[in-house]
């Protein structure tokens, strides 16, 4: 028992040492992952917001630069009749300045600019410079309508439709990865360009899409989501970059999916890694156990080799010196010897079979397809009435007391009965003539329990923990080599049963074989 | 009951669609309201569907000669008369046959006669003006009751304001079989809903709208060749011959082209080196549709090259533009004329032509057309011009990218449509 506890505790600290490995890797693991997708996720927005950074910076300088182009020729502007006819034709020169035209107070109605408002125009012939929002055109190209004043006419005013065809071109050419885009928005959150296709009708209708309330909300200075539900039905990420003048928002995005594609496959591959190395650990480990419990394995057969040889000599030793005896008195033609040379032989003859059926018993093999079902109460009835006549040579009563109900197991009944009447029989040897033997069936839940009372001496309890590991007879004389009870032991457990034994000093023992129960064979 | 079921079953197999194939229905983004198809309707986008259910006798081929239609072995004895025969098993959508009194009914108000002469038809015009152009337009029906039913390959189902319906009459394996027209309130609506996906064939009137369709796979962009030229309509009411010849003149039309449309736009008289304007006794008023920025700008490279013969642009409405075209009192005003193929020339400017909507008279060139003669036609309009033609731009359009081979080389903008090959 001693050495059994330890090859269990060295397995049970073997086993905790590798899962404690294995754990640690799995923590170191799960970090790793947790780190990386926070700081991918970060790197991609930024990656994003670089991106439209770069791209406002372009529609801020060509907005600039159309701008200085018109300061630049209404500056030129000398006079009214002359700037009249000659303004218009700038357009085929410069197509991205749309329909130029000088302002003055004497302009007609309906050759005001279109969006600008009243006051814009008023602002406009006082010296200043006016826009108008965003708008598509008849020929549904961008535009915004921009007036500065002329140089050295006052009270008049150079006015453009400046075709910002050329903004919606740089938006759309923004790709990020395979399916990233761009997206313009002004301040109220209206979208002026698109990369997306699907989400350019927008432009058109002035309906809001997902992306406008961020872009709102950058325009307005405040913090808005990096990651949200887009417009194009899936989680993006999203860089953006606000424009001073005009207040404009370019939103960069890209589909979370694929954004996050590299630190997915490099999580793939940490997964894999990390799980590799479980594997690797857990069977170098494994492997490394099996081999010092395979060691233990290898000394505890020498150990159990070395107590059977101990006590095959030890016990054969015994016999073999009773026969020395019994030779002598033989020897000596006494005819006073006969009745007790017979009964010396008689006795050891008993005890080398009982030698050799404990050792057949043992290489004995239990094969569960075998097993029949077995009614316990019949089976205990059969066992005592077996026993009934040794013990009735050592005057023993024995008594049977079945369980109120069929305790149905399954069982090899031969095997069964061996172990069950070697119990019987160190009962009743342990028992004084005229004490009794009690057979007793009891169920208990799943459980039904075959057991042998005695009322003999009792066993000591520094013998009763090893009291079923082979060559622990507690007689240790006569016929018992100690092979009984360890193969109780090995019969019961092939039965998927349990054996177990209480004993008291003075009072006696009892011995327990616990056995599954089965359902009443129909 | 046995029979009567094996009976059904096989009116079922009957009317069902051949094995494998597929109906493929094409929905075409217009400006609504839509109105009726029917010949002399109120003017719609709905003209657009016009051949696909009126055939004329017959159509334009790439080269631009005459081809049949509905009129088969035809021959012309002249610019005026044309012998023909009716397309054999020709029939209206109604089921009748289509007879030499449908096409007299037809090419009445053209001013058209038609006679029999056995199983042959002789086609003429009274007056002796070229009646070829006018073949590949007039529409060829027949009224029913209060309807009017055609003999080309498709029919209406269903008509409204927003929608027309219209089915192929008899089944033609990997060709559309249903088209339906969707008239949205505004061209920026349609082009929109084409945007979203809710139609899969737009007309493009301007090449900058190309821009918004980047990326977008679902459709393909298709070019043909435009029978229209951007040209500078000269009022017959104010400036005369002299005055005309003198602007045509001095209209560098290469180099204006160039400016206004890039390489999109096919000028006529590439080479031409312009004349100094100086025998235009005023400045000239350019008048230009306010919703044509093409034509705006085409007005504002008149007006440059005019130099200071030029007054300056006016933009007008459509109908003021139609009034002052059937009035001829304007100076300049940037127009759309057919021009191709030549024999057009007829349609147009020809004395006699119901469709000369400018009154334009010109003797010598109604002989040379009368003649059959479209080179000397060419020579005697540019010798008394009406317009200055300055370059012809390429018909575009979005189409479903399941056509295989969508084409607008036609006489009309979408007349191939009929013969388009779809994916099955």
């Amino acid at each position: 028992m001693t050495n059994g506890s330890s090859r269990a505790a060295m397995a049970r600290n073997l086993l905790v040492l590798v899962a404690g490995s294995g754990l640690v890797i799995l923590l170191v693991g799960i970090s790793a992952i947790v780190f990386l997708r926070r700081n991918a996720e970060r790197n991609a927005q930024s990656a994003l917001a670089v991106i439209a950074e770069q791209a406002a910076a372009r529609i801020g300088a060509y907005l600039s630069h159309q701008r200085e182009m018109l300061h630049a020729l209404a500056g030129l502007v000398a006079g009214i009749p002359d700037a009249e006819r000659r303004l218009p034709q700038l357009a085929l020169d410069a197509p991205s300045l749309g329909r130029v035209a000088l302002l003055t107070s004497r302009t007609p109605p309906g050759e005001l600019p279109r969006r600008l408002a009243s006051a814009d125009i008023v602002g406009a012939l006082a010296g200043r410079e006016v826009a108008s929002p965003l708008y598509f055109r008849e020929d549904l190209t961008p535009a915004i309508d921009l007036c500065v004043p002329a140089g050295a006419t006052p009270g008049t005013a150079v006015c453009a439709t400046l075709d910002l065809l050329e903004l919606q071109r740089q938006v759309q050419r923004i790709r990020v990865g395979e399916t990233g885009f761009a997206l313009a928005f002004d301040g109220d959150g209206r979208l002026l360009a698109a990369g997306a296709p699907t989400l350019r009708p927008a432009l058109l209708t002035g309906e809001p899409i997902a992306e406008s309330s961020l872009a709102t909300k950058v325009a307005r200075g405040e913090a808005a989501p990096a990651r949200f539900r887009g417009a194009i039905g899936e989680d993006v990420l999203a860089g953006w970059a606000p424009l001073r003048e005009p207040r404009w928002t370019v939103v960069v995005e890209q589909p979370a999916r694929e954004a996050l594609a590299p630190m997915r496959n490099a999580l793939i591959g940490l997964s894999a890694i990390a799980v590799a190395a479980l594997v690797v650990t857990l069977a170098l480990g494994a492997a490394q156990s099996r081999r010092v419990l395979d060691a233990l394995e290898v000394e505890e057969r020498w150990r159990t080799a070395g107590r059977i040889a101990t006590g095959i000599s030890h016990d054969l030793g015994h016999r073999l010196a009773i026969l020395q005896s019994t030779s002598a008195l033989a020897e000596t033609n006494d005819p006073a010897y006969l009745p007790l040379i017979r009964d010396n032989l008689k006795s050891e003859t008993a005890t080398l079979k009982k030698f050799v059926a404990d050792f057949a018993d043992l290489s004995r093999e239990v094969s569960p397809d075998q097993f029949l079902p077995l009614d316990l109460n019949a089976f205990a009835q059969s066992v005592g009435r077996t026993a009934i006549a040794h013990a009735e040579k050592a005057g023993v009563h024995i008594r049977v007391a079945p369980a109120s109900n069929p305790a149905w197991v399954k069982a090899d009944r031969y095997l069964l009965e061996r172990a069950a009447l070697n119990l019987v029989t160190n009962a009743i040897e342990a028992s004084p003539a005229g004490g009794e033997v009690a057979i007793e069936v009891h169920q208990q839940d799943a459980v039904a329990k075959l057991k042998v009372i005695d009322r003999g001496p009792g066993i000591a309890p520094e013998r009763l923990a090893g009291i079923f590991d082979a060559f622990k007879s507690t007689k240790r004389t006569g016929a018992h080599v100690g092979m009984g009870l360890p193969n109780v032991r090995r019969i019961v457990t092939a039965h998927g049963g349990d054996t177990s034994v209480e004993s008291e000093i003075g009072k006696g023992s009892t011995f327990s074989i616990a056995l599954p129960i089965q359902l009443r064979p129909s | 009951m046995r029979h009567a079921s094996l009976a059904a079953s096989l009116v079922l197999v009957a009317c069902a669609p051949p094995h494998g194939q597929q109906e493929f229905r094409l929905r075409v983004a217009l400006v609504g309201p839509l109105k009726s198809l029917a010949p002399g309707s109120e003017p719609s986008y709905s003209v657009y569907a016009e051949p696909w259910v009126f055939e004329s006798l017959l159509r334009t081929a790439d080269d631009g000669s005459p081809r049949p239609a509905l009129a088969s072995d035809f021959q012309f004895s002249g610019p005026a008369q044309m012998a023909m025969r009716i397309r054999a098993g020709a029939k209206f959508s109604d089921g009748s046959p289509v007879t030499a009194e449908d096409i007299r009914n037809s090419l009445r108000a053209a001013r058209i006669e038609v006679r029999e002469q056995g199983d042959t038809l002789l086609v003429e015009s009274p007056s002796g003006a070229p009646i070829e152009p006018l073949l590949r337009f007039e529409p060829i029906f027949k009224r029913v009751g209060d309807q009017y039913v055609g003999s080309g390959p498709f029919q209406v189902v269903s008509i409204d304001a927003e929608r027309i319906l219209l089915r192929r009459r008899a089944p033609a394996a990997g060709r559309i079989t249903e088209v339906l027209l969707l008239g949205f309130p505004t061209a920026r609506e349609a082009f929109a809903r084409t945007l979203a996906g809710d139609a899969d064939l737009l007309i493009v009137t301007d090449p900058k709208q190309l821009e918004f369709f980047q990326g977008i796979r679902r459709l393909r962009i298709v070019r043909g060749r435009s029978v229209g030229a951007i040209s500078v309509a000269m009022g017959l009411r104010r400036l005369g011959r002299s005055e005309r010849r003198a602007i045509a003149a001095a209209l560098p039309v290469a180099k204006m082209s160039q400016l206004v449309f890039g390489d999109e736009c096919r000028p006529f008289a590439p080479n031409e080196t312009a004349a100094n304007p100086t025998s235009i006794a005023r400045p000239l008023e350019i008048a230009v549709l306010a919703e044509d920025p093409q034509l705006e700008h085409m007005g504002l490279a008149v007006a440059r090259a005019l130099g200071s013969r030029a007054k300056g642009v006016r933009r007008v409405s459509a109908q003021e533009a139609l009034e002052l075209f059937r009035s001829q009192d304007f100076d300049l005003m940037m127009t759309r004329p057919l021009v191709w193929p030549p024999s057009s020339a007829a349609l147009v400017w020809e004395s006699d032509s119901p469709r000369n909507e400018s009154g334009y008279r010109n003797p010598k060139m109604d002989a040379a057309l009368k003649a059959g003669d479209w080179a000397r036609a060419l020579q005697e309009l540019r010798d008394d011009p009406p317009a200055a033609f300055i370059c012809s731009p390429e018909r575009l359009a979005l189409v479903d990218s399941r056509v295989k081979n969508p084409q607008l080389n036609g006489d009309q903008y979408l007349g191939t449509l009929p013969d388009w090959e779809v994916e099955e």
